[in-house]
């Protein structure tokens, strides 16, 4: 039997960069995954010859800066371009917001300025508070297993007290006031997933919006996914792919070993898994091993996929519909959407695992700075559909379902590029099922579970401290995906944050 | 010259894009400082390609029976045997030793020879000329020059039907571009493509059209720095001060990653490292500290959308310019940790 | 008294004079100030109505059983000996389910059922635990906590241990559904519990809507009150005039005179003017400050700020009977409890976002009562009156309520049908009346701010004691009294 100090389920990005900091350690370490490559998430595919394009999400999380340094990404090839502009098409018009604030007097009414730039530095401080708590991994005293807690352990709180009451539409409306650029705002933070932006607690959206803020690497995540590979690599992971776990056995409370394929078994010292909360507590863990009331609790976190995705091969670049042709701006998110009830329309009908007439979608066509991503003179387009149940009401996704996808992508997309649906040559649909086969997220939920306060940060998965700063009731299994505190709102963050709680335990004595 | 400052041949074309109205200027000439987005601009080497005009570069014109004799006796290379067509980097130093300049002189003739580089020195080589019949111009005015940088460049030239996909590094040539006649010269950074003043827009409209076929993106003056920073090239006025007679400061060049002339010094001096801080703001020169002992001094600090942290060269004594060595430096009380990386940063 | 040509001088005058106004009058009057009352109607109710829409039946508008009536109020103000009587007390919740197998929910008798089993000692547990967290946050709600110029962190300045601190934390964030989960396996139940958040303008998934589950838990159970809220309103007006109050009717205000940001007294329509050391109004923030303060008083910041008018509304269906309502199942007793119809714990999620984009949704929760069962004052002998509200409204529906009314009036009448077979037969009169929520700041930010957040303006000395101020819309009085309180406060401290 093979012998590791740690074993890290899942080489998505957060595995990959647990994975790193416990080898940098001097672990030896073993990264596990059942795809045939590294990459989980971030993951490219040539869909159709001379075609690439990001498979499940153009951009994630953003990177912190320091993280994305330490793990010299840039030198392994992936420097990250971040969205120039972000554009929306809506009933009331048209808006597009830049990154970079100069050119933000160009497209946006002088009088909204100033309450977009205190927007988007309330948005700042925020998550620069939650990096900085992030980056604290508290030591309990003493931990006891399963449920008896100790009241001296407490692990400081998360700054997001100013966002819990707050809807995401009254969020927008302290700041701004025009409606067209405030759906704007609200589409930047909802793309991808299902919400209603009048609900109080939506506003943590905003911190943590749906279209991403990573950049994209050249020639689309992949190439984040090896260069994550290859700084693991480096620092000496063993990295084995296709070699599915199976079962993570117990024994006295303690983490003892794993089983891999159904066969091989793993002796280790600690698992980091970067699954999500449910695949590794109720698929890999049996069921009598865990306490009924857990069981419940880790069965009633809230997981629902929302996001469909819909790849174009075209036959040349489309024109776009709107403004000045604003520098950058097809490469960058561009939104259609009706008006702001639409979207909470597009939340109830989703909840009943229907298919939306007309919802949310966010097209890109990422070769327009990209020119690996297609042939020259072609184009690549991509179509995040917002509000997708991962199953339908009526069955499982079949060919004419998944032309319904197509069919509203390209409705879309007439919108913002008039003529575009006769370039089209080829199409690749990505649902939430496809996510859920493809990367075993549980409910196809790209997310790890619902954005919602009683679920994120310092209650992500659970609020008490047996669960606080990646660890779990569990002596010796962390968790890192994006389930844990610290996913939907950066990447990488909440893997280093396992491995230095695992380092943490192990330099204390925790774990023997 | 001294005290005009003039628009480079592209001005038309540069202004209309500059449409946050951002200039600055360099070598008397007025160019745009980006072109709205910096981080998108210094990114696009990376990504695709960068087009960049860079008229204020000097040219000089060196010719003359004794243009060969001179230049080999200021730079030092052996110049004499450099055939027509092929060009090379040189640095020339000043008596005392330090660095005054650097660029790539290109040869065109057996007596015909252009100097290019950020700081020419006409004055200097001008007041030397005539001890060695030749004669120096400065023709930085009749050309407008134009830089295509990035992994992309040589696909936006080809797809313009430029042919120059058989140029090699630190060559040049001279073609007929369906009826504009341009020098192109493959350097460290890309593609440097030269035009006469009236052919300026006709030039940049073609490059700019096919360059979006691999979404060239056209970038300022802020992504030339931060080009040269990467490269590990530092560039004269900006990260150091070239070396005039009677000043004090005579930065060495081996200091500045050129080798000695007199082949030796070079071992105990300071030689140019790359240094990438934990910080998102650039410091520049500030001393670097090993520890408690200071070890050296940085040049200009720049930020780096590629990296994501503030990069600075420095000159650092040997034993610490080792790639890896921690090292922290002191700026405003504050003290920012920071590791030397190998050159060039990427 | 004449005070620089003007006006009689008091020390505070109230714009309005519905329950919460009146409460302030009474209480301000018995602290010894000379209070004016004035109110544009004839009577004094406000929104505590009992209308007549039927020859000899009379209905509650709105709040057929009330919920937190501040037992204070009722106590110092002596109401009861004002001829203030309760029909009944601790009035049951009945979710009516298909098959006769109803969930009967009793403040003080816990649950009862035929499905639910063993979760009576859930439910006993749950309003144990529930009345511990609002005896913890009650300070926010009674007016013992008010805001303070520190930011210290809520549940440090409530003096909680860390255990409760944390427990209180993870309860700010739960919906109501959530919190329900945790305790009680039954579906049915867990749906007839959540429900009771609906006056909060929440729905029970929605964050935060635990904490209107625990409010409303924790401020005792629902009584009727005999002859309809109209009643409180006439004990409430002679306390107040018993107390020395000076009550006008007829008297409408035109504007709230306010003086280098302090509401120093309120100009009539007929152009009078009075000036009083603090303006009370309950009237709601948005009427108030942008209605009766002239443009130039309130700041520009303020005045963009002031909340948007509310996009919910609560529709009530008044049906007159010549019989009793024939719901199925019912035992000996249970007509005068309040009767709760959603067929699934979704519907108000789902009436909730269609209300929002201004469609009246195609299923909704009913909450309905027959009060003439405890009251039969109400209608002719033998005769009955069914109140039924319907939560999760749009405010103003695409195609506009005229339009819309009698639609809805059929759907309504369709679930009571069901539940009540042969109901419409009884039908003699029925009025469908539609009420926009309270208010549309954030019901969160309301549950968890101290109470003078709710009842302070943006202008010194103008204080809101109206239907909005509660986190809950709930006819409580206890506004009037903190309002009052707030008022003398400020009277005292900086009077001109």
């Amino acid at each position: 039997m093979d012998r590791y100090d740690a074993a890290v389920l899942g080489s998505g990005p957060e595995g990959l960069v647990a994975a790193v900091v416990l080898a940098r350690a001097g672990l030896k370490t073993l990264l596990l995954d059942k795809a045939e490559a590294p990459g989980g998430r971030a993951r490219s595919r040539e869909f159709h010859p001379g075609f690439r394009a990001s498979l499940y999400s153009d951009e994630l999380a953003a990177i912190p800066n320091r993280l994305y340094r330490s793990l010299e990404l840039a030198r392994h090839g992936a420097v990250l371009l971040p969205s120039r502009a972000s554009v929306c098409l809506s009933a009331s018009g048209e808006s597009v917001l830049f990154a970079d604030e100069g050119l933000n007097a160009l497209s946006v009414p002088p009088a909204m300025l100033p309450g977009l730039t205190a927007f988007r530095r309330q948005i700042e401080t925020a998550r620069a508070a939650i990096e900085n708590r992030a980056a604290l991994i508290a030591t309990p005293k003493r931990r006891r297993w399963f449920g008896a807690r100790n009241a001296d352990d407490r692990s400081p709180a998360w700054p997001d007290s100013g966002f819990l009451a707050a809807s995401l539409d009254e969020l927008l409306g302290t700041h701004i006031c025009d409606s067209t650029l405030r759906l704007h705002l609200a589409a930047d933070a909802v793309s991808g997933r299902a919400v209603s932006p009048f609900l109080t607690g939506t506003a943590l959206h905003a911190l943590a919006p749906g279209v991403g803020g990573s950049g994209q690497p050249p020639s689309g995540l992949g190439r984040l996914a090896a260069a994550l590979a290859a700084e693991a690599r480096a620092s000496g992971v063993t990295l084995r792919c296709g070699a599915e776990v199976t079962d993570i056995h117990i024994r006295h409370g303690r983490v003892s070993s794993l089983v891999v394929a159904g066969t091989a078994e793993v002796e280790t010292r600690a698992i980091v898994s970067a699954l999500d909360l449910k695949r590794t507590m109720l698929g890999l863990i049996h069921w009598k091993e865990l306490p009924d009331p857990l069981v419940k609790r880790v069965g009633r976190f809230r997981m629902a996929g929302a996001r469909a995705r819909v790849l174009f091969a075209l036959d040349g670049r489309p024109c776009f519909a709107f403004g000045r042709d604003p520098p950058g701006a097809g490469s960058g998110p561009i939104h259609v959407i009706g008006t702001m009830e639409a979207l909470s329309s597009a939340h109830d009908v989703w909840r009943a695992g229907v298919l939306p007439e007309a919802g949310l979608v966010t097209l890109r066509v990422p070769s327009l700075a990209d020119p690996r991503l297609a042939p020259i003179g072609k184009a690549t387009m991509t179509a995040t559909l917002s509000a997708i149940p991962a199953q339908l009401f009526d069955g499982p996704w079949n060919e004419e379902k998944r032309s319904r996808l197509v069919a509203l992508a390209l409705a879309a997309a007439e919108r913002a590029m008039p003529g575009v649906t006769s370039l089209v040559l080829a199409h690749q649909t990505v649902t939430g099922a496809d996510l859920e086969t493809e990367l075993g997220l549980t409910g196809g939920d790209l997310e790890g579970g619902e954005i919602a306060p009683d679920q994120v940060l310092g209650f992500r998965p659970f609020g008490e401290p047996e669960w606080q700063d990646a660890r779990t009731p569990i002596h010796g299994l962390y968790l890192a995906g994006s389930s844990a505190a610290g996913a939907p709102f950066f990447l990488g963050v909440a893997g280093e944050r396992a491995a230095r709680a695992m380092l943490a335990d192990l330099r204390e004595g925790r774990l023997k | 010259m001294i005290g005009e400052l003039h628009p480079t041949p592209f001005h038309a074309r540069t202004a209309a894009c500059n449409r946050t109205n951002a200039w600055t200027t360099r070598s008397g000439f007025t160019v745009p400082v980006h072109y709205g987005d910096p981080a998108g601009e210094a990114l696009a080497p990376r990504m695709s390609a960068a087009m960049i005009d860079i008229s204020p570069l000097q040219d000089l014109r060196i010719h003359g029976p004794g243009a060969a004799t001179m230049l080999e006796a200021a730079c030092g290379a052996s110049l004499r045997d450099l055939p027509s067509g092929r060009s090379e980097a040189v640095h020339w130093c000043a008596d005392g030793g330090g660095l005054r300049g650097y660029g790539v002189v290109s040869r065109f003739g057996e007596q015909e020879f252009l100097l290019r580089g950020i700081d020419a020195d006409i004055g200097w080589f001008a007041a030397a000329s005539p001890r060695f019949g030749a004669t120096v111009e400065d023709v930085t005015a009749t050309r407008g020059l134009l830089l295509l940088s990035g992994v992309y460049a040589l696909a936006a030239l080809i797809s313009a039907r430029l042919e120059v996909s058989a140029l090699e590094r630190n060559d040049h040539v001279g073609l007929d571009w369906n009826g504009v006649p341009v020098t192109v010269f493959r350097g460290t950074l890309g593609y440097e493509i030269a035009c006469t003043p009236e052919d300026a827009v006709l030039l940049f409209d073609r490059v700019l059209r096919a360059g979006r076929l691999v979404d060239l993106r056209l970038a300022g003056e802020q992504a030339f720095h931060l080009l040269h920073l990467e490269a590990g090239l530092p560039m004269p006025h900006a990260d150091f001060a070239p070396a005039r007679e009677n000043l004090a400061t005579t930065p060495l060049p081996s200091g500045l990653g050129f080798p000695d002339p007199e082949g030796d010094g070079g071992a105990s001096g300071p030689v140019l490292a790359g240094l990438e801080l934990e910080a998102e703001t650039p410091v520049s020169f500030v001393p670097v500290y090993a520890g408690t002992e200071e070890v050296g001094r940085t040049m200009r600090g720049l930020y780096s959308p590629a990296l994501k942290s503030a990069v600075a060269l420095a000159q650092l004594s040997p034993v610490c310019a080792r790639p890896g060595t921690l090292l922290s430096l002191r700026a405003a009380g504050a003290e920012i940790p920071a590791r030397v990386v190998p050159l060039p940063f990427l | 008294m004449r005070r620089n040509g003007r006006s009689d001088h008091y020390d505070a005058v109230i714009v309005g004079g519905g329950v919460g106004a009146l409460t302030a009058a009474a209480y301000l009057a018995r602290g010894g100030g000379r209070v004016l009352l004035l109110e544009s109607g004839e009577r004094f109710c406000g929104n505590a109505k009992t209308v007549e829409f039927a020859p000899g039946y009379r209905a509650p508008l709105f709040s057929h059983m009330v919920c937190g009536l501040d037992g204070r109020v009722l106590r110092e103000l002596g109401l009861a000996k004002a001829g203030l009587e309760f029909a009944q007390q601790d009035v049951k919740l009945i979710a009516l389910r298909p098959g006769g197998k109803h969930i009967v929910l009793s403040q003080h008798r816990g649950v009862s059922a035929s499905e639910t089993g063993d979760e009576s000692h859930a439910y006993r547990a749950f309003q144990k635990e529930a009345a511990r967290m609002a005896g913890l946050l009650a300070p926010l709600w009674d007016g013992t906590l008010e805001s303070s110029a520190a930011a210290a962190a809520l549940v440090q300045r409530l003096h909680l241990n860390p255990r409760d601190a944390e427990r209180v934390n993870a309860l700010v964030r739960l919906s109501a559904a959530a919190y329900l989960d945790l305790r009680f396996g039954n579906d049915a139940l867990k749906a007839a519990l959540a429900f009771d958040v609906f006056p909060s303008g929440m729905s029970p998934q929605e964050a935060g809507s635990a904490l209107a589950l625990i409010w409303r838990q924790g401020h005792g159970g629902v009584s009727q009150i005999r002859g309809g809220p109209a009643a409180l309103a006439i004990a409430l007006e002679t306390a107040a005039r018993d107390a020395g109050a000076e009550l006008r009717g007829s008297s409408p205000v035109a504007s709230i005179v306010v003086e280098k940001r302090r509401a120093i007294g309120v100009t009539l329509e007929n152009g009078e003017m009075i000036s009083a050391k603090a303006v009370l109004t309950s009237l709601n923030a948005r009427s108030a400050l942008l209605g009766l303060v002239l443009p130039e008083a309130l700041g520009f910041g303020t005045a963009a700020n002031v909340p948007a008018p509310p996009r919910l509304a609560t529709a009530q269906l008044m049906l007159a009977l010549n019989g009793p309502p024939p719901f199925a199942g019912l035992k000996q007793g249970d007509l005068g409890a309040r009767f709760l119809i959603a067929e699934r714990p979704e519907i108000a999620a789902e009436a909730k976002g269609a209300a929002l984009t201004g469609v009246i949704p195609d299923e909704f929760v009913i909450e309905a009562a027959v009060p003439t069962a405890a009251d039969p004052a109400l209608a002719p002998p033998g005769c009955h009156v069914l109140s039924a509200l319907l939560p999760y409204m749009p405010a103003s529906p695409c195609g506009g309520w005229e339009t819309e009314c009698e639609g809805l009036r059929k759907r309504a009448m369709a679930m009571l049908e069901w539940f009540a077979p042969g109901l419409k037969d009884r039908v003699v009169a029925h009025r469908l009346s539609i009420r926009g929520a309270a208010n549309s700041s954030p019901p969160l930010s309301r549950l968890i701010a101290p109470y003078d957040f709710r009842l302070r303006t943006p202008i010194a000395g103008l204080f809101l004691c109206g239907r909005g101020t509660e986190p809950l819309d709930a006819l409580c009085g206890r506004a009037g009294r903190l309002a009052a309180a707030l008022a003398v406060t400020h009277s005292a401290s900086g009077a001109p």
